[in-house]
């Protein structure tokens, strides 16, 4: 049951930081096509966001899952044998995941998987959504003394 | 069951038919990742490898020792040596105009040289054009080389995958067909010559990762690009016009989010035909020649991702329709060009990528 309730809370983390980033990567994107001229509209947008956040979901919320797992448990690993604030440790593990993720896919492939981190403003909108899906985390699973 | 065997009949006939239009024979072989062809008055063909050697086909031979003394180069992802083609005054003064990618994997940029054929050696090397900035990714180089009939130069450089955005801004060669002279000199005549803050040697923008390049017959410039996930287009190009990319797409991004939501907009370019989902087109050619009468005039567009060739039927300027070929090769096709003979070649694209030969099947 605690493992089961621990995979829950992994999962709405995840899921918190892949809606964020989906919304923030969509108006970034489009706040680039406003800058050649083109005018977006309010349904645009909405129509655009909600198509994005089905278009990413298998990439970007797998690409977050993994990116959390491995930061998790340094953030877990940390907290036990460094001692400290948990909640910090996870809010560290969060902000820092997705932008090392992605620049390790780069770094392989040659290329941002995500569009929208390709610039430093992107990049840090996509670290502050990661940072959220760490403090979700980090508050649901003390509260359950997970 | 009579209706059932009329249709079977006619699926047998049409399939004999196309199976006695022409046979494929391989001239060369072992070529690692050939990516360009160049027909040489003299019968020889030269063949660009993207790993950095340019090989020599003689006599139906392919020749052991590649031509030497290359520039120096950056080979990696799709970086490597690219397109080539001759001077149409070869035969006086054996110039080639040859297009690689130069740098590191940090700073890399599409370069194009002039340089002279003397015997197995390239000399009095020139660079005549490189693509400014430079950029950190090995991909999108675009590269592909046509020359004009008033002699001067079209070079299509790509927008470099994660520069996508630059390609509609003139301060930049990212997503854009450049026009220079042989020297390497700008035209006066250039669209954007004069512009405050436009490069003048750009000729038009909006593109992705232009990989074909062709002047027809009657003097149109054809150039096709490749989409992300669907959005391949082929394009009529007209100097100083913008081809859209990245504000309007029929492709979407690999991670499955929109480049864009828009399909057209004022004062860009639609696409004569585009391909939803992605054939990868890599190269193309007008057939001209007589060994195929009923495939004059039609464009031939080599496709990696499909494994085919697509041949496109043109009236007035506009795809009447299209067959899928040579799938029986099962080979990423990388480039097709019909060949001073008039039969049609084609660059198979892997590490052990073959030279192949289309000839009518009698």
């Amino acid at each position: 049951m605690k493992k089961l309730k621990l995979f829950l809370f992994f999962i709405v983390s995840v899921m918190t930081s892949f809606l964020l980033a989906s919304i923030a990567g969509t108006q970034i994107i489009l706040a680039d096509i406003k800058s050649f001229g083109l005018g977006v509209s309010f349904s645009d947008r909405v129509s655009a966001t909600l198509h994005d956040i089905i278009g990413l979901g298998p990439s970007l919320s797998i690409m977050i899952g993994a990116a959390f797992l491995v930061a998790f448990i340094v953030a877990a690993l940390c907290y036990r044998f460094l001692g400290g604030k948990r909640t910090y440790w996870y809010l560290a593990a969060g902000f820092t995941s997705i932008p090392a993720t992605l620049l390790l896919i780069k770094t392989l492939m040659g290329g941002t998987l995500f569009a929208a981190a390709r610039g430093g403003l992107g990049m840090l909108l996509i670290a502050i959504c990661g940072l959220a899906g760490g403090w979700v985390f980090a508050r649901l699973t003390e509260k359950r003394g997970l | 069951m009579t209706k059932i065997f009329v249709v079977w009949l006619l699926l047998f006939t049409s399939a004999c038919a196309k199976a006695a239009e022409y046979g494929i024979e391989t001239l060369a072989d072992g070529l690692s990742h050939p990516w360009a062809m160049a027909f040489l008055p003299d019968g020889d063909l030269l063949v660009t490898e993207r790993s950095g050697h340019l090989r020599r086909i003689r006599d139906g031979r392919l020749q052991q020792e590649p031509i030497a003394n290359l520039p120096e180069m950056f080979v990696g992802g799709q970086g490597g040596l690219l397109d080539i083609i001759p001077d149409p005054d070869f035969e006086d003064n054996h110039r080639l105009f040859i297009s690689f990618s130069h740098g590191t994997k940090s700073a890399n940029a599409t370069r194009v040289i002039s340089a002279r054929l003397e015997g197995n050696r390239l000399e009095d090397i020139s660079v005549i054009f490189t693509a400014s900035p430079d950029k950190d990714t090995p991909h999108h180089f675009g590269a592909r080389l046509a020359l004009m009939p008033d002699q001067t130069l079209l070079v299509t450089v790509g927008e470099g995958f994660d520069f996508r955005e630059q390609a509609q801004f003139l301060d930049n060669h990212f997503g854009k067909v450049i026009r220079i002279n042989k020297d390497g000199s700008v035209p006066s005549d250039n669209p954007f010559t004069g512009a405050e803050g436009a490069l003048p040697e750009i000729w038009t923008l909006g593109h992705r990762n232009p990989q074909g390049l062709l002047i027809s017959a009657d003097g149109t410039v054809w150039l096709h690009e490749h989409g992300p996930r669907g959005g391949d287009e082929l394009n009529r190009i007209r100097p100083g016009k913008n081809y859209g990319w990245p504000a309007i797409t029929h492709g979407m991004d690999y991670s499955g989010a929109y480049v864009s939501p828009y399909v057209e907009a004022p004062g860009m370019e639609q696409p004569v035909t585009y391909w939803v989902p992605s054939i990868a087109p890599a190269g193309f050619c007008e057939y001209t020649a007589d060994r195929f009468p009923q495939w004059q005039g039609n464009l031939f567009v080599a496709a990696l991702a499909e494994k085919s060739v697509r041949r496109l039927v043109m009236h007035d300027g506009q795809v009447q329709s299209q067959e899928i070929m040579f799938t029986e090769i099962g080979q990423r096709i990388r480039e097709v060009r019909a060949g001073p003979d008039g039969f049609l070649y084609l660059l198979t694209d892997s590490e052990n990528g073959s030279v192949l030969r289309v000839l009518p099947a009698n």
